[in-house]
């Protein structure tokens, strides 16, 4: 039987198994906190940011497709939709990450101590504050969403939740990436930052739903088409962004481009970027097989996260470095919240996750 | 649709292109005095000079380029709801694809109007393309206005085939109901057997068609988004407040998709009504186009607020007094007027009630097409009007010939829509009755000894069974296929997956061709434009001649059209489609409501064949020697 044909509340988490993810995130704290922290503390926190912004863009998204799946009147994820409720598990850890990151916000945000033309906007406790509260009720929403959904209703708060995930997630990609550079501004970033968070979801349901067994190939072949057209999509509004500014050469615009695109090594990280995450799909889910068979989709989504969390950290780094410097502090912090990460899903998945049936709440 | 079957559906849909009445003729006459009235002031143009035309110093792009970009994006719902409502296996979309299709051609022809209109000198238009001319010089593919010609053409040439192989199966039906009712000869049966190509509904036509249109869907996807993000370029790419900002791409591509879908309520609830189409268009489906609405209506809310949002972020003081006076200035009736038309009035399309009722879908569907060219207009008149200098700001207004041309144009869009309506299926026949079809197919093994390349010939014994349900032919033929007989032929008035896993044949070869045909356009995408730019080497604007991010869009247009081209050229080799006469054995019957299997089997089969057949109880069993 598979973990998705299990009732909410009938199983427990094989302790090895909840053992093992705690352990892989002790394990990372311990090297974070002993090895990164007194090296270097920005560096330390930011891979914090990084990862905070990885691993709530995932569950997020996750725990976003499923209002979009019913809206859509998708019938074709059948009870795969049901993993998308495990997101839900990170809601606490990302909320508590946050607070963190607010919390040594002095060591490693641009933010303190400088007098900026965003005025209150950039103010630190404002937008952490705001970025708190917001986050938490995107997650509250999505709560609220999964009780109703589970009556087979939930069409009309399911609308707002996308609409939720659209704002907040916007914001946090205006606050959180592009706040980075306080001079830099893009009208996109917000846009490009939720859309990517989709596509880091999709990739992460389809693993999912290769490791729990629980698809058909139909269904895996869906799942693959989704990843391809959110490559796509993602691909758009990351040319979109980066063609005018490119054109215009603004001193104000183009200094977020220039370190990304025209000095070695970030330039290498932009190239596989491109390669991998934009166009890479296209290539490598051009085939029927590819999307149907578990043992392609699957290491593929995997490698496809592996990648998007590149692109993450591409995000937040080059504003502060122009090394590279990818080390401990970021291999560490990975493994901490992908233990927690890990936890979660797997607690959600070995307890039960919630049926999730077609209703008729029709508004 | 539970209360249709293939007949109705049939007869419902090409009733509408008999000979229509007295006031379709007077409605006609007047669309056609509209386009008398755009000649003849752009005549007046021509011949007296661009200063009629209230585009002067210091706003250069007036109401035409608003035109322009209004009318390519009213293109593009067609091509939503035709290509990307097809992927995604949205049902509803059957029913009003055709007429989206249709508004999306002539809308594109309506704005290819307009560049020329806005030129004056319209006869050096052909300066833009791209051939070895003697002045030795080649277009600047670094320049967006290079770029939108590109774009535009494209999306007219693989919107146009997708539209034209689309119709195919239905002109099929077209051409076998003339036939039956004004006789083989009649003018419209000949003209629409040769618009068929000699189709026959052939499973061995019907495995490369559907593959075909698959593949055009999935080049014409991406070509939506390019289009209107190629469009607004135009504008981002100016270091002018208010046009260059990053939001604009997908901004105008939400922008064109939202006017697209009021205006197939416009065009569709009327049309419904006059042409008896309710059964085939049930409320279900303007309810979806209505849902579909509310996404784009909820980005262009966002847009609305990102905007300001950003250009207060910015600091920058030209943005901010930019965005303060669009709010204050002359533009502010329009600037006030976008987020009433185009987001709060369409947001009420989340009650059921406004949803089921076709007046509000109606005025809605017009509220939004008139802010949306309000919003167009301002987007492109404010920004010239009001740039970095003050000594160089000054107001714009519409001269009457701008006005005439203007409404000349929509009296274009619509008397074209007006002659699609009355000469070619409004809607989808061989995609409704498909629908009906899934319902009747029941499961039947797979049996992999037919010929696979079989052709049906009119030589040779052979045995012809007629059934009206796809479910028994499908039936048949997998049993005939068990019993030994192994060249068969289906015809059928709709696409059936099943009978090609029946036979055990291979996916279609049409895959191949695309992909070449996408790879060969892609790298001729760069090498055009590389090569012109060497030819001229001439650096513009500071940039390398040879720039390979700007290229990237030249050689996704060529990917999208050359990839589509080698699709038609496949589906048209692989089901043969250049002929005028359908295939031996073929019925009229088998483009409305009826299935046809056809067995050829040496002729001491021919008794075995006809008693395996009668078990399925044929309407009609024929042999022929």
């Amino acid at each position: 039987m598979s973990l998705l044909d299990r009732d909410p509340g009938t199983g427990r988490l094989p302790l090895a198994l909840g053992a093992g993810w705690l352990l892989l995130a002790a394990v990372g704290l311990g090297v974070w906190v002993v090895g990164a922290l007194p090296a270097n503390q920005p560096q330390a926190w930011r891979s914090l940011l990084v990862n905070f912004l990885f691993f709530t863009s995932l569950a997020a998204g996750l725990v976003t497709w499923s209002p979009i799946v019913l809206l859509s009147h998708g019938k074709w994820a059948g009870k795969l939709e049901r993993l998308t409720s495990a997101g839900l598990s990170f809601a606490l850890p990302s909320l508590v990450a946050l607070a963190l990151l607010w919390w040594s916000g002095d060591h490693w945000a641009p933010w303190y101590g400088k007098k900026l033309h965003q005025g209150i906007w950039l103010s630190p406790p404002v937008l952490f504050s705001r970025d708190l509260i917001l986050l938490a009720l995107f997650w509250l929403l999505a709560y609220c969403y999964l009780k109703q959904r589970r009556l087979g209703q939930g069409r009309i708060i399911g609308a707002w939740m996308i609409i939720g995930y659209c704002v907040v997630f916007s914001i946090l990609g205006f606050d959180l990436v592009m706040g980075l550079d306080t001079e830099w501004y893009s009208s996109l970033a917000g846009g490009y930052f939720f859309i990517s968070g989709l596509y880091i979801a999709v990739c992460g349901w389809a693993l999912l739903s290769v490791l729990v067994k629980g698809g058909e190939p139909e269904q895996y072949h869906d799942l693959g088409k989704l990843i391809l057209a959110f490559s796509i999509l993602t691909t758009h509004m990351m040319f979109s962004q980066l063609i005018p500014i490119w054109y215009e050469n603004l001193p104000k615009e183009i200094h977020y481009l220039v370190p990304r695109m025209n000095f070695s090594p970030w330039s290498f990280v932009s190239w596989f970027i491109l390669l991998v995450v934009w166009l890479g799909p296209l290539v490598i889910l051009l085939t029927i097989k590819s999307k149907r068979s578990p043992w392609l989709l699957g290491p593929i989504s995997l490698f496809l996260l592996a990648s998007l969390w590149i692109e993450r950290w591409w995000l937040v780094a080059p504003s502060f470095q122009k090394n590279l410097d990818f080390g401990w502090a970021e291999i560490s912090m990975f493994c901490v919240l992908l233990g927690v990460f890990g936890f979660g899903v797997s607690l959600s998945l070995w307890r039960g996750l919630p049926a999730l049936p077609h209703g008729s709440d029709e508004s | 649709m539970p209360d249709l079957d293939y007949a109705t559906i049939n007869e419902d849909a090409l009733k509408t292109m008999s000979p229509p009445g007295l006031l379709y003729y007077a409605v006609l006459l007047m669309l056609a005095g509209g386009i008398g009235l755009l000649a003849l002031s752009w005549c007046y143009q021509i011949y007296t000079g661009m200063g009629v035309a209230g585009i002067s110093h210091p706003v250069g792009w007036g109401v035409y380029i608003a035109n322009f970009v209004f009318w390519v994006g009213i293109a593009h719902s067609g091509t939503l709801i035709s290509a990307i409502l097809f992927l995604v296996r949205a049902k509803w979309r059957d029913s009003v694809s055709r007429a989206a299709e249709a508004m999306t051609i002539f809308a594109i022809m309506t704005a290819g109007l307009f560049p020329m209109i806005h030129l004056g000198r319209v006869w050096v238009l052909a300066f833009i393309l791209p051939y070895p001319s003697q002045r030795q010089i080649w277009p600047n593919f670094l320049s967006p206005l290079v770029w939108d010609v590109l774009a535009v053409s494209t999306y007219f040439t693989v919107s146009l085939i997708f539209f034209t192989v689309g119709l195919i199966p239905d002109l099929a039906a077209a051409r076998d109901r003339a036939e039956m009712r004004l006789g083989y000869d009649s003018f419209k049966a000949k003209i629409y057997r040769a618009l068929s190509g000699g189709w026959s509904g052939a499973g061995s036509q019907w495995r490369h068609y559907s593959r075909s249109y698959l593949y055009f869907a999935a080049l014409a996807t991406p070509l939506v988004i390019s289009v209107h993000s190629v469009v607004s370029w135009d504008f981002a790419m100016a270091n002018l407040p208010g046009w260059h900002t990053t939001l604009f791409a997908p901004y105008f591509v939400a922008g064109a998709i939202h006017s697209g879908l009021a205006m197939v309520l416009v065009l569709m609830i009327p049309m419904r009504k006059l042409l008896k189409l309710e059964r085939l268009v049930p409320p279900e489906h303007l309810d979806a186009v209505a849902r579909t609405m509310l996404v784009t209506t909820a980005i262009m809310g966002y847009s609305y607020l990102v905007e300001p949002f950003t250009s207060w972020y910015s600091g920058d003081k030209f943005e901010w007094q930019f965005t303060i006076w669009r709010a204050t200035g002359w533009p502010s009736i329009m600037f006030w007027s976008l987020f009433p038309l185009n987001v709060l009035i369409p947001a009420t399309l989340g009650f059921k009630k406004v949803r089921r009722s076709r007046t509000a879908l109606f005025l809605i569907g017009l509220c939004v097409v008139a802010g949306m060219w309000i919003e167009r207009v301002m987007l492109i008149t404010s920004s010239t009007s009001h740039d970095f200098m003050p000594h160089n700001w000054g107001p714009y207004f519409p001269t009457w010939v701008e006005i005439l041309i203007t409404l000349g144009s929509f009296a274009f869009f619509l008397f074209l829509f007006f002659i699609f309506c009355r000469t070619l299926p409004t809607v989808p026949l061989a995609d409704l009755k498909g629908q009906l079809a899934e319902e009747q197919l029941r499961e039947a093994p797979e049996c992999p000894g037919p010929e696979k390349d079989f052709t049906v010939t009119g030589e040779g014994p052979a045995v012809t069974a007629v059934f009206s349900d796809a479910g028994i032919l499908v039936q048949a033929l997998s049993a005939m296929c068990q019993a030994g007989f192994q060249r068969m032929e289906t015809f059928s008035p709709v696409k059936i997956d099943k009978i090609q896993q029946i036979m055990g044949q291979e996916r279609s070869p049409v895959r191949r061709w695309a992909l070449v045909g996408a790879v060969i356009g892609c790298l001729s995408g760069f090498a055009l434009a590389i090569g012109a730019s060497g030819v001229n080497g001439l650096i513009v604007g500071g940039k390398n001649p040879i720039s390979i991010i700007p290229y990237c869009i030249p050689a996704f247009e060529g990917t999208v059209l050359l990839g589509s081209i080698a699709n038609l050229a496949a589906v048209v080799v692989n089901s043969r489609l250049f002929g005028t006469t359908p295939m031996p054995r073929y019925r009229r019957c088998f483009s409305a409501d009826k299935f046809g299997l056809v067995i050829a089997c040496a002729p001491s089969e021919v008794e075995r064949a006809v008693s395996m057949l009668a078990s399925f109880s044929p309407e009609v069993l024929d042999v022929a020697p």
